[in-house]
């Protein structure tokens, strides 16, 4: 081993490739606070009594699956818990892979529940936010038929919904701004709670909308999603994530530190 | 009649009032209006279903093109996505979406490469993130700080070195980044409000 090998910027992708390896075998176990912002969402679903009707959106892609999958598993888990009734679809293309993982991590909790009565699947609506403004206004025409080809009018749990309206809570899970589909045309246009849980990049632009009062409540992505599952009693993958998170922060803190060290020094020694 | 379908001036017409109708609509929610514009938001969602129909015969014409010119090296590329896409094809309407195999090809090609792609993207950013955050100036030693609090605002870590990192990212968040943002999106809305109302009035004109 020489020390030309340090100078190598794979040696910085090996170092972080084995920490996650490594933490994700034997994970720390750091603990974690509940912040203010996942209170918020937990207490929303908390406060409707059961038999609420709830609409799950979900724009969870496969790329997204580790950020947003826990999370939004544990916000349906207590949905579950709560017996409130859950329609559920997506507006992501990806709907047909990722809908089965989702209600296939809720298996023990569908146990004693009735599909059609408690919950039902609807796939892929396509037009985004035309799909979403679509539903809203009417909600059977624009849904037609579930997953496994039932007429909506068939399902007895869609027999009372015919628009936004008579939906009790919107939660949805989204990669990008995708949110504000909901937000206008349910939240804004119907006085519908949205709840989000986007990915990192999109919680600082969506907390703005919470406090103009347009969103109800904004998961903070994996570490929202990772106190939720706390909130739960329901430990998960959100809570792994967060030790391999802290761990990865800390390296590329320290890479940082020595970066800057090294290009003081080296100004330094040009100068002289 | 057939200038006005020449000139394009029919989809304007089209544009302006089925958007003066979804505007009006959703101030004066009444009756026949409620109904009809509910009727064209479901017209408009299967319009959406065949634009995907198209936009994948389009991606298939662009393949065969490629393949039939060979003027690109990557013509090879263009014959597997051809191939793949009909074999999806083939399956999914042959079979159905559940079938084993068609979940097989989606869960263990498709979706494990898509996640391989985004996690070596993860270490680049990583790679990239580092020697961005080097401090050179007044603004770049702002930015790196900024990125710290943050850093340690979102991980356990950061209460459990010291617990006044979450009070200064949370400071941090709800007025300096809440007020940006705020402005940003205001900004925004009104310059999309300016665009729908050209784009209404048939002014959205492209530029050659």
């Amino acid at each position: 081993m020489s020390l030309k090998m340090l100078k190598d910027q794979r040696l910085i992708y090996w170092i972080l490739m084995i920490l996650v390896i490594y933490i994700t075998i034997n994970p720390i176990g750091l603990p974690i606070s509940i912040t203010p912002s996942t209170r918020e969402v937990y207490d929303i679903i908390e406060s409707l009594p059961p038999g609420s009707v709830v609409l799950s959106c979900s724009d969870v892609e496969l790329g997204t699956i580790p950020e947003l999958m826990p999370g939004y598993v544990a916000m349906l888990k207590h949905c579950f818990r709560r017996d409130l009734k859950i329609v559920h679809y997506s507006f992501s293309s990806e709907a047909a892979v990722v809908t089965p993982m989702i209600f296939d991590a809720l298996k023990d909790d569908l146990k004693d529940k009735k599909y059609g009565d408690d919950y039902t699947i609807f796939g892929f609506i396509a037009g985004m936010e035309i799909g979403v403004a679509s539903l809203a206004t009417d909600v059977q025409a624009t849904f037609g038929a579930d997953i496994y080809g039932t007429p909506v009018y068939n399902i007895p749990l869609m027999e009372n919904l015919k628009t936004a309206a008579d939906f009790d809570l919107v939660i949805t899970a989204v990669p990008a701004s995708y949110y504000r589909f909901l937000m206008r045309h349910w939240g804004a246009a119907y006085g519908m709670p949205v709840l989000v849980l986007p990915v990192a990049q999109v919680v600082p632009e969506a907390m703005s909308f919470v406090k103009s009062g347009d969103l109800a409540g904004v998961l903070n992505s994996i570490r929202g999603s990772a106190e939720y599952e706390l909130l739960l009693k329901s430990p998960g993958d959100a809570i792994k994530a967060l030790d391999i998170q802290s761990v990865s922060h800390l390296y590329l803190i320290l890479l940082v530190v020595l970066c800057n060290v090294g290009y003081y020094i080296s100004k330094r020694s040009e100068k002289t | 009649m057939s200038e006005i379908i020449k000139n394009q001036k029919l989809g304007l017409v089209i544009t302006f009032v089925v958007s003066f109708l979804v505007i009006l609509e959703y101030y004066f929610p009444v009756g026949i209006l409620v109904s009809s514009v509910a009727e064209v938001k479901v017209w408009s969602v299967v319009i959406a279903y065949f634009m995907l129909f198209i936009g994948a015969a389009v991606t298939c014409i662009n393949h065969l093109k490629t393949v039939n010119r060979r003027t690109k090296d990557d013509w090879p590329y263009s014959v597997y996505s051809l191939l793949i896409i009909f074999i999806m094809i083939v399956l999914g309407i042959g079979l159905s979406p559940e079938s084993t195999y068609y979940k097989w090809i989606i869960n263990n090609m498709y979706g494990s490469s898509l996640m391989g792609v985004l996690c070596l993207t993860a270490f680049y950013v990583f790679a990239s993130a580092f020697r961005l955050l080097t401090i050179r100036t007044w603004e770049s030693l702002i930015l790196v700080l900024a990125s710290f609090l943050i850093m340690m605002k979102n991980v356990p870590i950061g209460e459990v070195i010291w617990s006044g990192f979450p009070i200064i990212s949370d400071w941090m968040t709800n007025t300096i980044q809440r007020g940006a943002y705020t402005g940003l999106i205001m900004t925004i809305g009104m310059g999309s409000m300016i665009m729908g109302i050209l784009t209404i009035i048939g002014r959205q004109r492209r530029r050659e």
